[in-house]
């Protein structure tokens, strides 16, 4: 039974990686709206969103084909994370807080993908103190 | 002579019981191969999904080689066991079939053998690995005389937790990955011919090409997404009304079992109906 629920945790984590990227999507479509960035901004975001999407992707890969114990206890922690970072990217004024978010939740998706617990464990660390830090 | 009549009337009686009792299954037998069957008319699979996320980073990018270079080899392996989740089970029900028919020189014994071969072990952990094995030696066990006709129950019995373990599994992967797959693949294309939209360097009739060519996708797509819906119902049709016919002990020649079956063959059919509706 544990492997299914592994299985379906890193399901669920793909969908929470693409919710976000809709939202970071969403937020840099308004800022471009409002001037409020570059082009070159703008598309760099681009890249940001493509690259947690990829990282979705190959989360549904990783659920299907079955993920280790030790990686799925390792990301147990993010729920919370994700959340945080749910609500409050698209209020995000600073614009390098949001790339920071973005960026950190791409290089904690690879290190699972990876199946990587050390540095899931380091990535999510990094993440909390980002949100602890928030917002502005 | 007078014996010989009565002995003549028992054995008619006999035979048209167990035609009787096994017509029902039968019909349910082929309305689950029927169903279940409706996988191989799927329009999308891992492998498609890697290959058209490929093609379409290669387009973004404006990238042309000699060859489309993708590595999609995991998405292949995740297909190869969406595919053996689907043959344990039509094996299963393949194997009903000709034991309610009693058609079973036909059977191909190859198949379980091959479908627990080729199915990739090492991935799969100890509860899908004993469905697999257990779905498979009934199936074997039903056509080499180990079962007979009036052991169908006995049979379905045996074999309902491991049926519905293999079930869940695959509609689950069906409706969160596959599914979840085509999802991410819209965000995809929404990302990028929005961000068309908003490139100071297009004209008007660039953009609105771009948006013609944007919703033509969704639309594509959300046919693929009808059918795994619908084959998702059915899969999950047939495994709950197997388990309600095993739970409720229903005797395979009483009315209720033929009214049960009858029913669900109905409700069979009209998923089939919008399966192939969706085709069109």
């Amino acid at each position: 039974m544990k492997e299914r629920l592994d299985s379906e945790y890193i399901s669920q984590l793909a969908d929470e990686f693409l919710e976000i990227a809709k939202k970071f999507n969403d937020y840099r479509f308004e800022k471009i709206s409002q001037q409020k960035i570059s082009h070159e901004t703008f598309l760099d975001m681009g890249k940001k969103s493509t690259q947690l999407m990829k990282t979705a992707r190959e989360m549904k890969l990783l659920s299907t084909l079955i993920v280790g114990e030790e990686t799925a206890t390792a990301i147990l922690k993010l729920e919370n994370i994700n959340k945080e970072i749910k609500s409050s990217i698209t209020s995000l004024i600073d614009i390098q807080k949001a790339f920071d978010f973005i960026g950190a939740l791409g290089d904690l998706g690879l290190s699972i993908i990876d199946k990587n617990p050390a540095a899931i464990s380091d990535n999510i660390n990094f993440l909390s103190d980002l949100v602890k830090e928030k917002t502005s | 002579m007078h014996l010989f009549f009565r002995n003549a009337v028992y054995l008619a009686s006999v035979l048209a019981i167990s035609c009787t009792s096994l017509k029902p299954v039968q019909d349910l037998s082929t309305e689950a191969l029927d169903g279940i069957g409706q996988f191989r008319e799927l329009d999308y699979s891992f492998h498609t999904s890697c290959i058209e996320d490929c093609t379409f980073s290669k387009i973004s990018e404006v990238e042309i080689e000699r060859k489309l270079n993708c590595s999609c080899e995991s998405y292949q392996l995740a297909d190869d066991q969406v595919y053996n989740m689907y043959l344990a089970l039509i094996d299963y029900w393949e194997g009903l079939y000709q034991l309610s028919s009693m058609n079973i020189n036909q059977y191909n014994l190859s198949r379980p053998t091959v479908a627990l071969r080729t199915t990739n072990l090492i991935q799969l952990k100890d509860e899908h690995l004993l469905a697999f094995q257990k779905l498979s030696e009934i199936s074997l066990k039903a056509v080499t005389g180990q079962y007979r006709k009036n052991k169908i129950k006995t049979y379905m019995a045996e074999a309902d937790t491991y049926q519905q373990i293999i079930s869940d599994k695959l509609t689950f992967v069906l409706r969160e990955n596959l599914s979840g797959l085509l999802a991410i693949q819209e965000e995809g294309w929404y990302a990028y011919y929005k961000t068309l939209t908003y490139d100071p360097t297009l004209n008007t009739v660039d953009k609105a090409l771009a948006t013609d060519k944007y919703y033509k996708l969704l639309e594509n797509n959300k046919t693929r997404n009808n059918q795994i819906t619908v084959l998702i119902e059915v899969i999950d049709l047939i495994s709950q009304k197997h388990h309600q016919l095993v739970e409720a002990g229903t005797k395979s020649n009483s009315a209720g079992f033929r009214e049960e079956v009858g029913r669900i063959s109905r409700d069979l059919h009209t998923l089939h109906y919008a399966f192939e509706q969706l085709k069109k």
